[in-house]
């Protein structure tokens, strides 16, 4: 299972967490991976400059709505 | 409430406080590394060994405030943590021998134990004296219930005596540690710990960011509030205080406890026809105990969301931007938010003493007032006391005409009373259809950010309850015009 977690402290909140989330859940029920893909909420790691701050292991990514589908497709879809 | 954890409550509701007030200021990332010094001025210690160990401890804790771990090299998404600088390494043997024993010859000790692990020895002092060998100990107490004169005592640490799950253990320093593949962040160590030394990440400063950006924020407090600051202070008192902090309003969540009790009802009376059994779905460390150790379990969990998630979407629905905020007494309702799976769940998670302090540290205080509204029916209201979703389930369903005499329903009061119900269900040998799980014994009027206890609560609450009129449930949700809200997981 491949755990991607997504903030939702208050500076990723502002620029739209729960968007991502929604495009992420979306493109794993598209795709038919809900199975192998984990999406959770995170608390704030203090790294608010890089909202929206999304993390796969030890490996920080930062996202917006907009390129919330090219991370599915190169970082999530190519891990499993 | 007499509890073993006034002196370290207190401190952890001044470090709420005053990183509430530097967040409130937008001061915190420039200040906050000051606030241990200003909360142990020193010079000379209060409670441990030396000043420097006191603002370690402060430090961990304003991180935990802040909703991040308390060290930096031990970063996990529990909700519930161990402070390590506060953490006494408290003895690790569990049943020991103590003064009282007067080294009889009746070694009912001796005689009790099946494993071989107590001797009967001259001590230094050449007096005879029993001795439990911990190598071959089993902890069975078997010892202790035989000793006429109560000499062997269990000396479990309470922070592992309070897990309900067995997800306590220690590191090689004895330094508590929490096994996150168990916990069910129900919160019951950290008022266990007569060191302090277990703690909640909390939101607070999220919460104070998003009213300082001026989104629209939505207050939502849990029905186990009313009574728990005394006889005068209402969900109305409540409502002025988040108000003229900056909150849009306030909504009480014993109305999402009709939103619930009305979605179960219909789930239950298709599952009564059928057969299956059923268990409640808005306790969320319950929720967490099924699927971490009963996940056999876990297609018989309710598909009803939670009360809280039931307002907040009802709140969305309306106004798709907003936040919604919770304030209870639980700490696991932090982890529901987490599961993103859940749609439009609130937002953020406050227990009473972090909305408190919350306020607080903006000078706001809670006061009686005369206005009184309404906005959950009598059984909403009492969802938070342990049977009180079952009452309003069945109230439910005889509001539609079924008839529920043959509707068995099993209450598990507590954490141990789940676990046993849950070992029975699966084992096919509960014989009641549906169950009912709270973790906290009592319900959620017992959760650990309760204020009293049962018996100090009951009283004042008790006569806020009597306040509410007769109304039934499915008639309060038309009256909120709530009778429309998706109320399912998915």
């Amino acid at each position: 299972m491949l755990n991607v977690s997504i903030c939702i402290g208050s500076a990723c909140h502002m620029k739209g967490s729960k968007a991502v989330i929604a495009k992420l859940r979306e493109l794993v029920a598209e795709n038919n991976v809900g199975d192998r893909v984990s999406l959770n909420g995170s608390f704030c790691t203090g790294n608010c400059q890089h909202a929206v701050c999304v993390t796969i292991g030890d490996t920080l990514y930062s996202l917006s709505p907009e390129t919330t589908e090219e991370f599915f497709n190169n970082e999530i879809m190519s891990r499993i | 409430m007499v509890t073993n954890d006034k002196t370290t409550s207190d401190i952890t509701k001044r470090v709420f406080r005053e990183v509430a007030k530097l967040a409130w200021n937008g001061e915190l990332e420039e200040k906050k590394d000051n606030l241990p010094e200003e909360i142990i001025p020193g010079p000379l210690p209060e409670f441990r060994c030396c000043i420097y160990r006191e603002r370690e401890i402060i430090r961990q804790r304003v991180r935990l405030a802040r909703g991040i771990c308390p060290t930096a090299h031990h970063d996990t998404t529990n909700i519930v943590q161990v402070i390590p600088a506060a953490c006494d390494d408290c003895p690790l043997s569990s049943y020991t021998v103590t003064d009282n024993c007067h080294g009889c010859l009746g070694h009912a000790c001796y005689n009790s134990c099946r494993f071989g692990a107590i001797t009967i020895e001259r001590d230094s002092h050449r007096q005879i004296r029993a001795h439990i060998d911990p190598n071959k100990c089993k902890e069975c107490g078997m010892c202790a219930k035989a000793c006429p004169y109560s000499a062997i005592v269990d000396l479990v640490r309470p922070c592992k005596k309070a897990c309900p799950v067995g997800a306590i253990t220690m590191d090689e320093y004895g330094v508590c540690q929490i096994d996150e593949s168990k916990c069910i962040q129900c919160g019951h160590c950290i008022h266990a710990c007569p060191f302090g030394a277990i703690g909640a990440k909390t939101f607070i400063v999220d919460v104070i960011n998003m009213i300082r950006s001026g989104a629209k924020v939505y207050a939502m407090t849990a029905p186990a509030i009313e009574g728990q600051y005394g006889p005068d202070i209402t969900e109305d008192s409540w409502r002025a205080a988040l108000k003229e902090a900056g909150f849009a309003d306030l909504i009480p969540v014993s109305l999402g406890g009709d939103l619930t009790a009305a979605a179960e009802a219909d789930e239950w009376a298709e599952a009564f026809a059928k057969g299956e059994s059923k268990t409640t779905s808005c306790c969320p460390a319950f929720v967490h105990m099924i699927r971490k150790h009963f996940p056999e379990l876990s297609d018989r969990i309710s598909t009803t969301v939670s009360p809280m998630c039931g307002v907040s979407r009802m709140l969305k629905e309306r106004e798709p931007d907003c936040i919604t905020v919770f304030i209870g007494p639980c700490q696991a309702k932090k982890s529901e938010i987490l599961d993103t799976s859940i749609v439009d769940n609130v937002d953020y998670v406050l227990t009473f003493d972090e909305a408190h302090e919350m306020l607080a540290g903006k000078g706001i205080e809670l006061k009686p007032t005369d206005v009184f509204t309404q906005q959950g029916s009598i059984f909403g209201k009492r969802f938070g006391n342990s049977a009180g979703v079952t009452a309003a389930v069945l109230q439910c369903m005889k509001e539609q005409g079924i008839d529920t005499s043959e509707i068995k329903v099993k209450v598990s009061n507590g954490a141990a009373e789940c676990k046993t119900n849950l070992t029975l269900m699966k084992m096919g040998r509960l014989p009641e259809q549906f169950m009912e799980g709270m973790a906290c014994q009592g319900g959620c009027i017992q959760g650990p950010a309760a204020q009293k206890s049962l018996a100090e609560l009951t009283k004042d609450r008790e006569a806020l309850l009597a306040r509410a009129d007769k109304r039934e449930v499915h008639e309060n949700l038309r009256m909120q015009d709530a009778d429309k809200v998706h109320m399912h997981r998915i």
